[in-house]
């Protein structure tokens, strides 16, 4: 009876250690998924003012 | 713990730190960032003509913007300074899109246009930006490349008048090999628009040896013609030697000729070509009576004979938006 109990309980422990293991390994494992991003601008880069008259002017960009 | 952007069919996995493809969506504090929003690297008031989109409210000028970073690596792309470019070596504007959308009614610009580089990766800033023109009542016109999910392409075409769409190619293999995609996203984005009831116009740059064979562009018509109507507008763009392709010629205009001859023989209507000055390359035919509707020289409306969107000789309805 007491050898079973030792058993049974060690039996649990193992599941519980695995589950618990397997659900960490499976949330590392998948990213959160994002559609829309945070509407933030940190542009990392410099900030020019507007030049309106060169606003005026067709880009010299194609499309 | 990384994160997964979902807008593109590239589904970037990006870790702490790291950056999309695009280069412009950062995963910062657990949380994926849009870090130009609101910061369009240019800002031009081009003619609509220069998009090219030739049935939307020809002759108007278009409020046109972009920010850096692509979700395409075409190893042609005309915009390499801008759309290949991390944020931090291009200068950039602050400009919110309520910022936008006052500019474009200073300047009285019916449309704003989200263009240069690809929408598609300043999703956010180009979606609220659309929301905010069109409750202004000003019209959305989309400069893409198609290479977005369906589910936020669907979100976005809601508030969206127009789009012109590349399609480089009718083969999955010039995407992997040029852009660095893959074309079935492209076909899927083309359909929906159109669907959606957006004036779709479609481009396709001929490049030489690469997507000029007879075949490929029978194949390319056969597809426009069967799937999207034969009224969807088709502009043969010339190419010129650019960016990693500086060692191709420019492509021969008999090339774009037979491209022309070629789409009419599938049965489109409307078929222009562009980056190149030859009479009537931009001029739009009545399918009818076979008259010409609307002249253009370069990105100019010389005439326009449309009365209310119809033939004036023989009534016959053209697809667009003329007024």
């Amino acid at each position: 009876m007491e050898l079973s109990r030792r058993i049974m309980l060690k039996t649990t422990m193992v599941l519980l250690t695995a589950l618990v293991a397997g659900g960490w390994t499976w949330l590392r494992a998948t990213p959160a998924r994002w559609v829309q991003a945070v509407r933030v601008g940190r542009y990392p880069g410099r900030i020019k003012p507007l030049d309106e008259r060169e606003l005026q002017r067709p880009g010299r960009w194609a499309g | 713990m990384d994160l997964q952007c979902e807008l593109c069919p590239r589904q970037c996995r990006i870790p702490p730190g790291g950056r999309g493809d695009c280069r412009i969506r950062v995963h910062l504090d657990g949380r994926l960032h849009a870090v130009t929003y609101g910061h369009p690297c240019t800002v031009h008031i081009d003619p609509v003509e220069k998009k090219p989109v030739f049935h939307f409210l020809p002759g108007t000028p278009t409020l046109s913007l972009a920010t850096v970073g692509c979700n395409l690596h075409c190893k042609n792309c005309q915009n390499w300074e801008i759309s290949q470019r991390n944020p931090e070596e291009v200068e950039a504007l602050a400009l919110p899109p309520e910022q936008l959308v006052a500019l474009a009614r200073q300047y009285q610009c019916p449309s704003i246009s989200y263009t240069y580089t690809d929408p598609v990766v300043y999703y956010e800033y180009t979606l609220d930006t659309c929301t905010q023109a069109r409750a202004a009542g000003l019209k959305n016109i989309l400069v893409t490349a198609g290479y977005i999910n369906r589910e936020p392409a669907r979100e976005l075409f809601r508030v969206t008048d127009a789009a012109r769409i590349d399609l480089k190619a009718l083969s999955d293999k010039f995407y992997q090999d040029v852009c660095g995609a893959t074309l079935k996203p492209v076909l899927d984005t083309i359909l929906l628009a159109r669907d959606m009831g957006l004036e779709v116009e479609l481009i396709h740059l001929v490049i030489p040896t690469l997507n000029d064979r007879e075949r490929d562009l029978q194949q390319l018509c056969r597809w426009v013609a069967e799937h999207l109507g034969r009224d969807v507008p088709l502009h043969f763009s010339r190419f010129y030697p650019q960016h990693l392709m500086a060692h191709l010629p420019p492509t021969p205009l008999a090339t774009l000729n037979l491209a022309r001859d070629i789409a009419r023989a599938a049965g489109l209507y409307f078929v222009y070509l562009g980056n190149i000055l030859e009479p009537d390359a931009a001029t739009t035919w009545c399918p009818a009576c076979k008259k010409p509707l609307v002249r253009r020289s370069g990105f100019s409306v010389l005439e326009n004979r449309l009365q209310n969107g119809a033939c004036p000789d023989c009534g016959k309805k053209v697809y667009g938006v003329w007024n």
